[in-house]
Protein backbone atom coordinates (compact mmCIF):
# COMPACT_ATOMS: atom_id res chain seq x y z
CA UNK A 1 0.00 0.00 0.00
CA UNK A 2 3.48 2.17 0.94
CA UNK A 3 4.58 1.46 -2.32
CA UNK A 4 1.65 2.06 -4.43
CA UNK A 5 1.42 5.31 -2.72
CA UNK A 6 4.81 6.67 -3.31
CA UNK A 7 4.43 5.83 -6.77
CA UNK A 8 1.62 7.80 -7.42
CA UNK A 9 3.59 10.93 -5.57
CA UNK A 10 6.41 10.57 -7.66
CA UNK A 11 4.15 10.47 -11.03
CA UNK A 12 2.20 13.42 -9.81
CA UNK A 13 6.01 15.06 -9.00
CA UNK A 14 7.36 14.40 -12.24
CA UNK A 15 4.67 16.03 -14.10
CA UNK A 16 4.52 19.18 -12.03
CA UNK A 17 8.64 18.76 -12.51
CA UNK A 18 8.04 18.28 -16.27
CA UNK A 19 5.86 21.29 -16.46
CA UNK A 20 8.27 23.61 -14.76
CA UNK A 21 10.62 22.79 -16.58
CA UNK A 22 9.15 23.25 -20.23
CA UNK A 23 7.37 26.45 -18.94
CA UNK A 24 11.08 27.48 -18.12
CA UNK A 25 12.73 25.98 -21.52
CA UNK A 26 9.95 27.87 -23.02
CA UNK A 27 9.97 31.30 -21.84
CA UNK A 28 13.98 30.97 -22.14
CA UNK A 29 13.60 30.66 -25.65
CA UNK A 30 10.77 32.89 -26.05
CA UNK A 31 12.63 35.58 -24.54
CA UNK A 32 15.85 35.10 -27.09
CA UNK A 33 13.66 35.18 -29.93
CA UNK A 34 11.91 38.81 -28.36
CA UNK A 35 15.37 39.97 -27.75
CA UNK A 36 16.61 38.99 -31.36
CA UNK A 37 13.47 40.48 -32.97
CA UNK A 38 13.81 43.97 -31.26
CA UNK A 39 17.99 44.06 -31.44
CA UNK A 40 17.11 43.37 -35.51
CA UNK A 41 14.52 45.87 -35.86
CA UNK A 42 16.89 48.39 -33.72
CA UNK A 43 19.56 47.22 -36.47
CA UNK A 44 17.75 48.30 -38.98
CA UNK A 45 16.53 51.33 -38.28
CA UNK A 46 20.30 52.52 -37.28
CA UNK A 47 21.70 51.31 -40.67
CA UNK A 48 18.88 53.08 -42.66
CA UNK A 49 19.70 55.83 -40.42
CA UNK A 50 23.17 55.42 -41.36
CA UNK A 51 22.29 55.45 -45.06
CA UNK A 52 20.53 58.68 -45.04
CA UNK A 53 22.62 60.20 -42.85
CA UNK A 54 26.10 58.90 -45.25
CA UNK A 55 24.04 60.51 -48.52
CA UNK A 56 23.20 63.90 -46.45
CA UNK A 57 26.79 63.96 -45.90
CA UNK A 58 28.45 62.50 -48.86
CA UNK A 59 26.57 64.73 -50.93
CA UNK A 60 29.23 67.12 -51.26
CA UNK A 61 30.89 64.69 -53.46
CA UNK A 62 28.65 64.19 -56.25
CA UNK A 63 26.59 66.50 -58.25
CA UNK A 64 23.70 65.62 -61.11
CA UNK A 65 22.94 62.41 -59.47
CA UNK A 66 19.42 60.63 -59.33
CA UNK A 67 19.50 57.84 -57.24
CA UNK A 68 16.07 55.07 -55.93
CA UNK A 69 17.05 53.52 -52.59
CA UNK A 70 14.98 50.32 -51.95
CA UNK A 71 15.86 50.15 -48.29
CA UNK A 72 13.45 48.53 -45.56
CA UNK A 73 9.86 50.18 -45.29
CA UNK A 74 10.36 53.00 -42.89
CA UNK A 75 9.12 56.04 -42.12
CA UNK A 76 11.69 59.00 -42.36
CA UNK A 77 11.41 61.94 -40.51
CA UNK A 78 13.09 65.20 -41.43
CA UNK A 79 13.74 68.14 -38.31
CA UNK A 80 16.26 70.72 -38.42
CA UNK A 81 19.51 69.21 -38.77
CA UNK A 82 17.84 66.10 -38.01
CA UNK A 83 16.80 62.41 -39.38
CA UNK A 84 14.56 60.19 -37.52
CA UNK A 85 13.51 57.12 -37.82
CA UNK A 86 11.46 55.41 -35.15
CA UNK A 87 13.05 56.00 -31.87
CA UNK A 88 16.22 56.27 -33.14
CA UNK A 89 17.51 60.04 -33.92
CA UNK A 90 20.45 61.32 -35.79
CA UNK A 91 21.57 64.92 -35.08
CA UNK A 92 23.45 66.76 -37.65
CA UNK A 93 25.08 70.15 -37.86
CA UNK A 94 24.54 71.77 -41.23
CA UNK A 95 22.15 69.53 -43.06
CA UNK A 96 21.70 70.05 -46.83
CA UNK A 97 18.13 68.09 -47.59
CA UNK A 98 15.59 69.63 -49.12
CA UNK A 99 12.26 67.15 -48.55
CA UNK A 100 9.06 66.92 -46.57
CA UNK A 101 8.56 66.47 -43.04
CA UNK A 102 8.09 62.49 -43.30
CA UNK A 103 9.06 60.50 -46.10
CA UNK A 104 8.12 56.84 -46.79
CA UNK A 105 10.57 54.67 -48.32
CA UNK A 106 11.38 53.77 -51.45
CA UNK A 107 13.69 57.03 -51.20
CA UNK A 108 14.91 58.95 -54.60
CA UNK A 109 17.18 61.27 -54.28
CA UNK A 110 18.45 63.96 -56.37
CA UNK A 111 22.03 66.32 -55.99
CA UNK A 112 22.50 69.76 -57.49
CA UNK A 113 25.16 72.23 -57.39
CA UNK A 114 24.31 75.57 -55.66
CA UNK A 115 26.97 78.39 -56.77
CA UNK A 116 27.39 81.31 -56.53
CA UNK A 117 29.40 82.23 -58.44
CA UNK A 118 31.95 79.74 -57.12
CA UNK A 119 30.54 76.33 -56.09
CA UNK A 120 29.39 76.42 -52.15
CA UNK A 121 27.68 73.27 -51.82
CA UNK A 122 25.32 70.30 -53.00
CA UNK A 123 22.38 70.63 -52.58
CA UNK A 124 19.90 66.99 -51.80
CA UNK A 125 16.77 66.93 -52.89
CA UNK A 126 15.03 64.28 -51.05
CA UNK A 127 11.50 62.51 -51.77
CA UNK A 128 9.83 58.86 -52.78
CA UNK A 129 7.52 57.77 -55.33
CA UNK A 130 4.46 58.72 -53.09
CA UNK A 131 4.91 62.01 -53.34
CA UNK A 132 3.23 64.06 -56.16
CA UNK A 133 4.76 67.20 -57.58
CA UNK A 134 1.70 69.42 -59.09
CA UNK A 135 3.21 72.98 -61.30
CA UNK A 136 0.50 75.19 -62.26
CA UNK A 137 1.24 78.30 -64.65
CA UNK A 138 1.86 79.34 -67.45
CA UNK A 139 5.49 80.43 -66.67
CA UNK A 140 8.75 80.05 -68.24
CA UNK A 141 10.39 79.46 -64.76
CA UNK A 142 7.78 77.00 -64.32
CA UNK A 143 8.04 75.24 -67.54
CA UNK A 144 12.22 74.92 -67.22
CA UNK A 145 11.77 73.08 -63.13
CA UNK A 146 9.07 71.06 -65.18
CA UNK A 147 11.64 69.97 -67.89
CA UNK A 148 15.02 70.01 -65.78
CA UNK A 149 13.60 67.53 -62.67
CA UNK A 150 14.91 63.96 -63.44
CA UNK A 151 11.75 61.52 -64.40
CA UNK A 152 12.18 59.88 -61.56
CA UNK A 153 10.39 62.05 -59.05
CA UNK A 154 6.35 62.34 -59.75
CA UNK A 155 6.11 65.68 -61.57
CA UNK A 156 2.75 67.15 -63.15
CA UNK A 157 3.03 70.01 -65.08
CA UNK A 158 -0.70 72.20 -65.82
CA UNK A 159 -0.65 75.72 -67.50
CA UNK A 160 -3.29 76.98 -65.80
CA UNK A 161 -6.06 75.27 -62.80
CA UNK A 162 -8.65 74.48 -65.59
CA UNK A 163 -5.98 71.78 -66.70
CA UNK A 164 -5.55 70.62 -63.72
CA UNK A 165 -9.07 70.14 -63.03
CA UNK A 166 -9.76 68.17 -65.95
CA UNK A 167 -7.81 65.61 -64.94
CA UNK A 168 -8.24 63.14 -62.19
CA UNK A 169 -6.80 63.39 -59.15
CA UNK A 170 -3.96 60.48 -58.73
CA UNK A 171 -3.98 57.89 -55.69
CA UNK A 172 -0.56 59.55 -53.78
CA UNK A 173 -0.44 59.54 -50.08
CA UNK A 174 0.94 63.37 -50.61
CA UNK A 175 0.32 65.84 -52.81
CA UNK A 176 2.32 69.31 -53.50
CA UNK A 177 1.10 71.78 -55.42
CA UNK A 178 3.22 74.31 -56.27
CA UNK A 179 1.46 77.59 -58.58
CA UNK A 180 3.83 80.32 -59.97
CA UNK A 181 1.89 83.75 -60.05
CA UNK A 182 2.14 85.77 -63.30
CA UNK A 183 0.59 85.15 -66.77
CA UNK A 184 -2.52 85.05 -65.66
CA UNK A 185 -2.59 82.97 -63.25
CA UNK A 186 -2.87 83.90 -59.64
CA UNK A 187 -3.71 82.26 -55.97
CA UNK A 188 -5.39 83.47 -53.12
CA UNK A 189 -7.08 81.14 -50.16
CA UNK A 190 -10.68 80.85 -51.89
CA UNK A 191 -9.22 79.93 -55.15
CA UNK A 192 -10.71 76.57 -56.86
CA UNK A 193 -7.72 74.48 -57.43
CA UNK A 194 -9.44 71.54 -58.18
CA UNK A 195 -12.63 70.24 -57.17
CA UNK A 196 -12.23 66.97 -55.34
CA UNK A 197 -9.16 68.25 -53.24
CA UNK A 198 -11.44 69.02 -50.64
CA UNK A 199 -12.14 65.42 -50.33
CA UNK A 200 -8.53 64.84 -49.05
CA UNK A 201 -7.08 65.02 -45.76
CA UNK A 202 -5.14 68.25 -44.64
CA UNK A 203 -1.96 66.16 -43.98
CA UNK A 204 -1.96 64.80 -47.61
CA UNK A 205 -1.80 68.41 -49.34
CA UNK A 206 0.25 71.30 -49.16
CA UNK A 207 0.93 74.54 -51.51
CA UNK A 208 3.52 77.05 -52.74
CA UNK A 209 3.12 80.17 -54.18
CA UNK A 210 5.58 81.52 -56.02
CA UNK A 211 6.54 84.94 -57.14
CA UNK A 212 9.52 85.14 -58.94
CA UNK A 213 11.28 88.43 -59.65
CA UNK A 214 11.97 89.23 -63.48
CA UNK A 215 15.18 87.67 -63.04
CA UNK A 216 13.92 84.33 -62.03
CA UNK A 217 17.12 84.06 -60.15
CA UNK A 218 15.51 85.75 -56.98
CA UNK A 219 11.61 85.67 -55.51
CA UNK A 220 9.38 84.77 -52.62
CA UNK A 221 7.54 81.45 -51.68
CA UNK A 222 4.41 81.53 -50.08
CA UNK A 223 4.12 77.89 -47.36
CA UNK A 224 0.06 77.40 -47.33
CA UNK A 225 -1.03 73.79 -45.30
CA UNK A 226 -4.53 72.77 -46.04
CA UNK A 227 -7.47 72.94 -43.39
CA UNK A 228 -10.72 71.15 -43.21
CA UNK A 229 -12.15 74.13 -44.52
CA UNK A 230 -9.51 76.17 -46.76
CA UNK A 231 -5.78 77.15 -46.50
CA UNK A 232 -4.00 78.59 -43.26
CA UNK A 233 -2.43 81.86 -43.37
CA UNK A 234 0.85 81.81 -45.80
CA UNK A 235 4.74 81.88 -44.24
CA UNK A 236 6.64 84.26 -46.98
CA UNK A 237 10.34 83.06 -47.40
CA UNK A 238 13.08 84.01 -50.19
CA UNK A 239 14.54 81.99 -52.47
CA UNK A 240 18.04 82.62 -54.21
CA UNK A 241 18.48 80.77 -57.40
CA UNK A 242 16.74 77.81 -58.94
CA UNK A 243 18.10 75.24 -56.57
CA UNK A 244 16.57 76.75 -53.67
CA UNK A 245 13.03 77.03 -55.32
CA UNK A 246 13.11 73.65 -56.17
CA UNK A 247 14.68 73.29 -52.47
CA UNK A 248 11.21 75.07 -51.83
CA UNK A 249 9.02 72.95 -53.76
CA UNK A 250 10.17 69.70 -51.93
CA UNK A 251 10.38 71.17 -48.30
CA UNK A 252 6.53 71.09 -46.98
CA UNK A 253 7.12 73.45 -44.08
CA UNK A 254 8.10 77.35 -43.91
CA UNK A 255 10.64 76.34 -40.49
CA UNK A 256 12.77 73.47 -42.49
CA UNK A 257 13.44 75.45 -45.64
CA UNK A 258 14.70 78.68 -43.76
CA UNK A 259 16.52 75.91 -41.51
CA UNK A 260 18.23 74.58 -44.95
CA UNK A 261 18.30 77.97 -46.42
CA UNK A 262 20.42 79.15 -43.35
CA UNK A 263 22.65 76.33 -43.59
CA UNK A 264 23.57 77.28 -47.14
CA UNK A 265 24.07 80.95 -46.26
CA UNK A 266 26.17 80.11 -43.25
CA UNK A 267 28.54 77.55 -46.06
CA UNK A 268 28.07 80.74 -48.56
CA UNK A 269 30.15 82.58 -45.58
CA UNK A 270 32.73 80.14 -44.99
CA UNK A 271 33.79 79.15 -48.61
CA UNK A 272 33.06 83.04 -49.57
CA UNK A 273 35.88 83.93 -46.49
CA UNK A 274 38.45 81.28 -48.28
CA UNK A 275 38.26 82.77 -51.40
CA UNK A 276 38.74 86.80 -50.23
CA UNK A 277 41.79 85.14 -48.31
CA UNK A 278 43.36 83.47 -51.46
CA UNK A 279 42.58 86.85 -53.17
CA UNK A 280 44.15 88.75 -50.68
CA UNK A 281 47.05 86.17 -51.27
CA UNK A 282 47.03 86.83 -55.11
CA UNK A 283 47.17 90.70 -54.08
CA UNK A 284 50.05 91.01 -51.92
CA UNK A 285 51.97 88.81 -54.34
CA UNK A 286 51.70 90.19 -57.36
CA UNK A 287 52.91 93.69 -56.91
CA UNK A 288 55.14 95.40 -58.99
CA UNK A 289 58.07 94.61 -60.17
CA UNK A 290 56.20 90.92 -60.41
CA UNK A 291 55.22 89.28 -64.14
CA UNK A 292 51.66 89.15 -63.20
CA UNK A 293 51.30 93.19 -61.94
CA UNK A 294 48.93 93.02 -64.33
CA UNK A 295 46.53 91.48 -62.32
CA UNK A 296 46.93 93.13 -59.18
CA UNK A 297 44.31 95.79 -59.68
CA UNK A 298 41.58 93.02 -60.00
CA UNK A 299 42.72 91.41 -56.67
CA UNK A 300 43.08 94.73 -54.66
CA UNK A 301 41.51 94.75 -51.04
CA UNK A 302 38.52 96.11 -49.48
CA UNK A 303 40.18 99.54 -48.21
CA UNK A 304 41.80 100.25 -51.74
CA UNK A 305 38.44 99.93 -53.00
CA UNK A 306 39.28 96.68 -54.52
CA UNK A 307 35.60 95.94 -56.35
CA UNK A 308 36.44 91.63 -56.20
CA UNK A 309 37.05 92.32 -52.44
CA UNK A 310 33.94 94.37 -52.05
CA UNK A 311 31.37 91.92 -53.71
CA UNK A 312 33.61 88.74 -51.61
CA UNK A 313 32.70 90.77 -48.66
CA UNK A 314 29.19 91.19 -49.35
CA UNK A 315 29.14 87.64 -50.22
CA UNK A 316 30.27 87.33 -46.49
CA UNK A 317 27.93 89.84 -44.67
CA UNK A 318 24.75 90.60 -46.48
CA UNK A 319 21.26 89.09 -45.87
CA UNK A 320 19.77 90.60 -48.89
CA UNK A 321 19.32 88.20 -51.82
CA UNK A 322 19.41 91.04 -54.18
CA UNK A 323 22.74 92.35 -52.81
CA UNK A 324 24.35 88.88 -52.77
CA UNK A 325 23.12 88.08 -56.78
CA UNK A 326 24.52 91.12 -57.94
CA UNK A 327 27.87 90.52 -55.92
CA UNK A 328 28.13 86.96 -57.85
CA UNK A 329 26.53 88.21 -61.48
CA UNK A 330 26.07 91.51 -61.81
CA UNK A 331 27.21 92.20 -65.57
CA UNK A 332 30.02 95.04 -65.12
CA UNK A 333 30.60 94.54 -61.18
CA UNK A 334 29.91 90.95 -60.19
CA UNK A 335 32.61 88.29 -59.08
CA UNK A 336 32.03 86.20 -62.45
CA UNK A 337 32.44 88.89 -64.78
CA UNK A 338 36.02 90.30 -62.57
CA UNK A 339 36.98 86.16 -62.99
CA UNK A 340 35.98 86.45 -67.13
CA UNK A 341 38.17 89.66 -67.50
CA UNK A 342 40.91 88.11 -65.08
CA UNK A 343 40.86 85.04 -67.50
CA UNK A 344 40.96 86.82 -70.68
CA UNK A 345 43.81 88.77 -68.99
CA UNK A 346 45.56 84.76 -68.60
CA UNK A 347 45.99 86.08 -64.64
CA UNK A 348 45.35 83.86 -61.63
CA UNK A 349 41.61 83.18 -61.30
CA UNK A 350 39.05 83.96 -58.07
CA UNK A 351 37.54 80.87 -58.55
CA UNK B 1 14.79 6.12 -10.65
CA UNK B 2 12.82 7.87 -13.54
CA UNK B 3 13.32 11.53 -11.41
CA UNK B 4 16.84 10.92 -11.63
CA UNK B 5 16.71 10.09 -15.32
CA UNK B 6 14.72 13.54 -15.76
CA UNK B 7 17.28 15.65 -13.88
CA UNK B 8 20.47 13.89 -15.84
CA UNK B 9 18.66 14.46 -19.17
CA UNK B 10 18.11 18.11 -18.31
CA UNK B 11 21.59 18.46 -17.11
CA UNK B 12 22.56 17.85 -20.57
CA UNK B 13 20.30 19.35 -22.36
CA UNK B 14 21.57 22.92 -20.87
CA UNK B 15 25.17 21.69 -20.88
CA UNK B 16 24.68 21.62 -24.53
CA UNK B 17 22.73 25.21 -24.66
CA UNK B 18 25.45 26.63 -22.40
CA UNK B 19 27.88 25.13 -24.88
CA UNK B 20 25.74 26.38 -28.03
CA UNK B 21 24.97 30.14 -26.65
CA UNK B 22 28.59 30.35 -26.27
CA UNK B 23 29.52 28.89 -29.58
CA UNK B 24 26.70 31.71 -30.74
CA UNK B 25 27.97 34.42 -29.21
CA UNK B 26 31.56 33.76 -30.23
CA UNK B 27 30.99 33.70 -33.42
CA UNK B 28 28.59 37.01 -33.10
CA UNK B 29 31.41 39.28 -31.28
CA UNK B 30 33.63 37.88 -34.02
CA UNK B 31 31.49 39.24 -36.69
CA UNK B 32 30.83 42.18 -34.90
CA UNK B 33 35.03 43.49 -34.95
CA UNK B 34 35.13 42.47 -38.72
CA UNK B 35 32.03 44.72 -39.71
CA UNK B 36 33.46 47.20 -37.07
CA UNK B 37 37.29 47.13 -38.96
CA UNK B 38 35.48 47.03 -42.49
CA UNK B 39 33.08 50.16 -41.25
CA UNK B 40 36.60 52.50 -39.73
CA UNK B 41 37.99 51.29 -43.36
CA UNK B 42 35.01 52.51 -45.47
CA UNK B 43 34.66 55.55 -43.38
CA UNK B 44 38.56 55.99 -44.29
CA UNK B 45 37.50 56.33 -47.84
CA UNK B 46 34.49 58.34 -47.09
CA UNK B 47 36.33 61.04 -45.37
CA UNK B 48 39.06 61.28 -47.84
CA UNK B 49 36.55 61.55 -50.84
CA UNK B 50 34.78 64.24 -48.62
CA UNK B 51 38.17 66.43 -48.22
CA UNK B 52 38.89 65.91 -51.77
CA UNK B 53 35.49 67.50 -52.65
CA UNK B 54 35.28 70.38 -50.88
CA UNK B 55 35.19 73.71 -52.07
CA UNK B 56 36.91 74.94 -49.17
CA UNK B 57 40.09 73.30 -50.61
CA UNK B 58 39.17 72.22 -54.43
CA UNK B 59 41.31 73.80 -57.28
CA UNK B 60 39.33 75.13 -59.96
CA UNK B 61 39.17 77.51 -63.31
CA UNK B 62 35.92 79.22 -63.61
CA UNK B 63 34.04 76.41 -61.21
CA UNK B 64 35.83 73.51 -63.57
CA UNK B 65 37.37 71.19 -60.88
CA UNK B 66 40.85 69.51 -61.23
CA UNK B 67 40.40 66.22 -58.97
CA UNK B 68 42.17 65.11 -56.50
CA UNK B 69 44.11 68.77 -56.23
CA UNK B 70 43.95 71.30 -53.83
CA UNK B 71 44.48 74.83 -54.10
CA UNK B 72 47.56 75.90 -51.51
CA UNK B 73 46.28 79.37 -50.98
CA UNK B 74 43.25 78.31 -50.32
CA UNK B 75 44.40 75.17 -48.04
CA UNK B 76 46.17 77.55 -45.71
CA UNK B 77 43.14 79.71 -45.89
CA UNK B 78 40.62 76.62 -45.09
CA UNK B 79 43.13 75.32 -42.03
CA UNK B 80 42.36 78.68 -40.27
CA UNK B 81 38.10 77.97 -41.44
CA UNK B 82 37.80 74.58 -40.20
CA UNK B 83 39.63 75.41 -37.03
CA UNK B 84 36.96 78.60 -36.57
CA UNK B 85 34.28 75.89 -37.31
CA UNK B 86 34.88 72.87 -35.85
CA UNK B 87 31.27 71.60 -35.77
CA UNK B 88 30.72 72.39 -39.09
CA UNK B 89 32.93 69.63 -40.32
CA UNK B 90 32.39 67.33 -37.46
CA UNK B 91 29.15 65.85 -39.59
CA UNK B 92 31.54 65.23 -42.59
CA UNK B 93 34.78 64.17 -40.77
CA UNK B 94 33.74 62.63 -37.68
CA UNK B 95 36.60 61.22 -35.49
CA UNK B 96 39.91 61.87 -37.46
CA UNK B 97 42.62 63.43 -38.67
CA UNK B 98 43.52 65.31 -42.08
CA UNK B 99 46.79 66.27 -42.55
CA UNK B 100 48.08 67.59 -46.09
CA UNK B 101 52.13 67.12 -46.71
CA UNK B 102 54.02 68.43 -49.95
CA UNK B 103 56.54 65.53 -51.21
CA UNK B 104 58.20 67.14 -53.55
CA UNK B 105 59.87 69.34 -54.69
CA UNK B 106 61.00 69.08 -50.95
CA UNK B 107 58.88 71.80 -49.30
CA UNK B 108 60.18 75.12 -48.80
CA UNK B 109 59.90 77.63 -45.60
CA UNK B 110 55.85 77.99 -45.27
CA UNK B 111 55.35 75.22 -47.21
CA UNK B 112 55.18 72.64 -43.72
CA UNK B 113 52.06 70.33 -43.39
CA UNK B 114 49.22 71.39 -42.48
CA UNK B 115 46.84 69.88 -39.94
CA UNK B 116 43.12 70.83 -41.90
CA UNK B 117 41.42 68.11 -38.90
CA UNK B 118 41.85 66.90 -35.70
CA UNK B 119 39.63 65.33 -33.76
CA UNK B 120 41.14 62.18 -31.83
CA UNK B 121 38.61 60.94 -29.33
CA UNK B 122 39.72 59.98 -25.97
CA UNK B 123 39.37 56.33 -26.04
CA UNK B 124 38.89 54.53 -29.78
CA UNK B 125 39.28 50.75 -30.30
CA UNK B 126 40.31 51.00 -33.74
CA UNK B 127 42.82 53.34 -35.64
CA UNK B 128 43.60 53.23 -39.31
CA UNK B 129 45.52 55.27 -41.61
CA UNK B 130 45.29 56.13 -44.91
CA UNK B 131 47.14 58.00 -47.77
CA UNK B 132 46.38 59.54 -50.84
CA UNK B 133 48.37 60.70 -53.22
CA UNK B 134 47.29 64.78 -54.58
CA UNK B 135 48.65 67.36 -56.60
CA UNK B 136 49.02 71.08 -54.52
CA UNK B 137 48.26 73.31 -56.98
CA UNK B 138 50.48 77.39 -56.87
CA UNK B 139 47.85 79.40 -58.65
CA UNK B 140 50.72 82.06 -58.84
CA UNK B 141 53.34 80.18 -60.58
CA UNK B 142 50.77 77.50 -62.36
CA UNK B 143 52.58 74.78 -60.96
CA UNK B 144 52.23 71.62 -59.61
CA UNK B 145 53.60 69.69 -56.50
CA UNK B 146 52.91 66.36 -55.27
CA UNK B 147 51.66 65.67 -52.01
CA UNK B 148 49.89 63.48 -49.57
CA UNK B 149 46.66 63.77 -47.47
CA UNK B 150 47.11 61.61 -44.92
CA UNK B 151 43.65 60.72 -42.78
CA UNK B 152 43.50 58.59 -39.73
CA UNK B 153 40.83 57.59 -38.82
CA UNK B 154 39.27 56.32 -35.22
CA UNK B 155 36.87 53.57 -34.46
CA UNK B 156 34.97 53.71 -31.54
Amino acid sequence: MAFRKKAIVEVQFNWIFILIAGALILFLFSSIILKQKSTADSTTQTTLLKDITSIAVGSESTTGVTNELELSKASISFGCNTIRIGQKSQPLQQMVIFSSSIVQTPLIIHTREWSLPFRVTNVVYLSSSKIRYVLIGDNTLARQINKSMPDKFLFDFYPSYADFSAAPLQEDSQLRIVVFEGGGTTFTPSTTIHPELSSLQPKQVSLLLVRSASNQNTGTVDFYLKTQSGWTSPATANYLKEEMLIGAIFTDTYDQYQCIQSNILKKLRIVADIHDKRRHELFTNTITPHSLDRCNADYKDFAVGGQSAIDFNTLKNSNDFGQLLDAAQHPVTGLATINKNLERSSCPLLY
Amino acid sequence: MQMGETIAVLVVFFFLLVIGMVFYVNIATTKVEESRYKNTELEAVNVMKRALSLPELQCSHNNIVDEACVDRYKLYAADAAVEANPSAYFDLFGTSTITIFQIYPAPLSGEEPVLLYDFKPATYSSRLNTSTPISIYHPLTRTHAFGLMEIVTYGK
